[in-house]
């Protein structure tokens, strides 16, 4: 079976990210493929390198990014739900002349289409949301 | 035309999330693809279409000009439920966009005919 | 490629004070569909609570690592089965599609 997810949450309430990490897990565990991660919303507040998760927490960011190194998973991250959110790859950077690109490695910004590809390409489209 | 259709649901009134913004965007991106899209509007939601909107004075984007675009992006298929028209006390006149009213029974099987729905 | 028998897999993960949220999504569940509660949603999954859900006739699913960590177990109403991340899985492909509910 082949999954995508569509990530809509705030990494600062809720536990919708950590059921989408779990859930991926399972899934990938189970020998099911993970076509695509599509963060959206203000999910992707959160994928700033500069943000600072406290010692005694978990960062989910991390965990997407050990997640994805192990199985080669397609973390896409909504290019115009990033920008207005102040979320930058050096591209986008450049382009509205700011200081810093700070969007973490890893994660690749892109446009809906690819949702749409998601949708297409997929067997299952599962939404974790708060 | 794709191998798969998709559902919309909007929940939330107007200027209160970023959720019906988002659910249009996605509506758009995906008619793109060629994906056929309808749109249902539930509960609260059915308040981002009425009538007399001045969202200037809030100095936020009016997503009514979206929604009575959507035509020319051929989504055609928005659905409002009875119900939820008398709730609010509105008829379908009271909004801005073409909507079918239909019944919960009816709704029930739109969601089922549907390959995917998003729901933000 | 799809090895589905069932409908859709209705999955809600809020408290049962979100009226209108568990409103909209009964209205929505018909036979061949079937409700799993995670996160808050588990609360739901409660005697008294899940009452009104087993009304609906379909099957009732809650997520076990939700239940252990709000510390509930005890409190299960008897026609909601408690499932592991692997069944959430199991559940997802034998069900055509899913619709979240937040």
């Amino acid at each position: 079976m082949i999954f995508s997810l569509l990530i809509y949450a705030s990494q600062n309430s809720g536990q919708a990210e950590q059921t989408a990490l779990r859930f991926s897990r399972s899934a990938l565990a189970q020998g099911h493929k993970i076509h695509r991660v599509f963060f959206y919303g203000e999910t992707v507040s959160a994928l700033s390198n500069l943000k600072i998760t406290p010692r005694d927490e978990i960062d989910i960011t991390r965990q997407w990014l050990d997640l994805a190194a192990d199985d080669d998973l397609d973390l896409v991250v909504c290019i115009s739900a990033a920008v207005r959110r102040g979320v930058l790859n050096q591209q986008e950077c450049d382009r509205h002349n700011r200081s810093a690109a700070n969007l973490a490695a890893g994660f690749n910004l892109s446009g809906l289409g690819q949702l749409a590809d998601a949708i297409l390409s997929s067997d299952r489209l599962l939404t974790f949301g708060n | 035309m794709a191998d798969k259709n998709l559902l919309l649901i909007f929940r939330n009134p107007p200027f209160a999330d970023s959720s019906n913004r988002d659910t249009l965007d996605i509506a758009l991106a995906c008619s793109a693809f060629d994906i056929p899209v309808s749109l249902i509007f539930l509960h609260d939601g059915i308040l981002q279409l009425t009538r007399g909107q001045q969202s200037k004075s809030l100095q936020q984007k009016n997503l009514l000009n979206t929604f009575n675009a959507l035509a020319m992006y051929d989504i055609n298929q928005l659905f409002v439920l009875q119900s939820d028209l008398q709730r609010f006390e509105l008829t379908t006149a009271d909004l801005s966009v073409d909507c079918q009213a239909i019944s919960d029974s009816k709704m029930a099987q739109l969601l089922r005919q549907s390959d995917r729905v998003i729901n933000l | 490629m799809s090895d589905a028998n069932f409908e859709t897999l209705h999955i809600i993960n809020k408290t049962f004070s979100n009226g209108a949220l568990y409103a909209d999504c009964c209205k929505a569940v018909l036979p061949g569909d079937a409700i799993l509660l995670i996160e808050s949603a588990v609360y739901s999954a409660c005697t008294l609570q899940a009452a009104e859900l087993v009304e609906l006739q379909v099957p009732l699913y809650a997520l076990e690592v939700d239940i252990q960590a709000r510390g509930i177990s005890e409190r299960i109403h008897s026609q909601v089965q408690a499932i592991n991340d692997d069944t959430f899985v199991s559940l997802t492909c034998q069900y055509k599609k899913s619709i979240s509910w937040f």
